[in-house]
């Protein structure tokens, strides 16, 4: 029993409050966490709905006078478009394409990037917060990426 | 829908700074007639590599409407660029 409610139980049975008055407390009292896991419940939805990747770079060094900035803002609907497009590379150059990336040492496989896969990772990102900050003598970076 | 406009700024070497609203509905308009005219043969050569001709256009298209809302602003102490699609 939480700790509110007790009290106006005690209150009731000191008669301090009526009965209604009683009911209409503990009826706050349990409209608030409600309140609370909806306004949770948004929030997440919001943050699920997002619709765009937001990247944000801020570098400063001691040879500019100013910082330099950078602002994208990409549409998560562009993302999953162009994991289809892949799909339509022919599949000789696919296979031309993996054989290049593991001469470079990439252990990468075209195949294996398919609309299914990357609509988890897409939907995943939606929860993807990464904040860096580098502060160094006469260097100092920061990186966002988040969604929105 | 397709992007309509497109707004690109720049700035070089602490000059003024210069932008110009791109009409790209004009652009899909100017493009449309060679789709069209070009269509069956690119369908034709979309077969012949094994691909399905419908899909590929689809998807084309849906990456350029996926195109609107795309920002990339890029701005240092001398130079600055702002791309937006709308």
């Amino acid at each position: 029993m939480s700790e509110n409610r007790r009290q106006v139980l005690e209150m009731l049975a000191a008669s301090k409050i009526t009965a209604d008055e009683a009911e209409r407390l503990i009826s706050a009292l349990e409209k608030e966490p409600s309140n609370g896991a909806s306004a949770k419940g948004t929030a997440e939805q919001v943050k699920r709905n997002a619709k765009y990747l937001r990247v944000v770079v801020e570098a400063e060094d001691g040879s500019d006078p100013g910082p330099v900035k950078v602002n994208i803002r990409v549409p998560l609907q562009l993302l999953r478009s162009g994991v289809k497009l892949v799909n339509l590379i022919p599949a000789p150059a696919r296979q031309h394409v993996n054989d290049a990336l593991r001469e470079q040492g990439i252990a990468f496989d075209l195949n294996q990037i398919k609309p299914e896969n990357l609509e988890e990772l897409v939907d995943q990102l939606n929860d993807v917060t990464v904040d860096v900050d580098v502060d160094q003598t006469n260097n100092k970076v920061k990186v966002r990426v988040f969604c929105e | 829908m397709l992007p309509l406009l497109a707004w690109v700024s720049i700035r070089h070497q602490n000059g003024p700074r210069f932008g110009i609203w791109l009409p790209l509905f004009l652009l899909w308009l100017l493009l449309l007639p060679f789709v069209l005219l070009l269509a069956p043969f690119i369908a034709i050569a979309l077969l012949v590599i094994g691909l399905n001709p419908l899909e590929t256009f689809l998807v084309i298209w849906r990456v350029l409407e996926a195109l609107r809302g795309t920002n990339v602003e890029f701005d240092s102490y001398s130079d600055a660029v702002t791309v937006r699609i709308v």
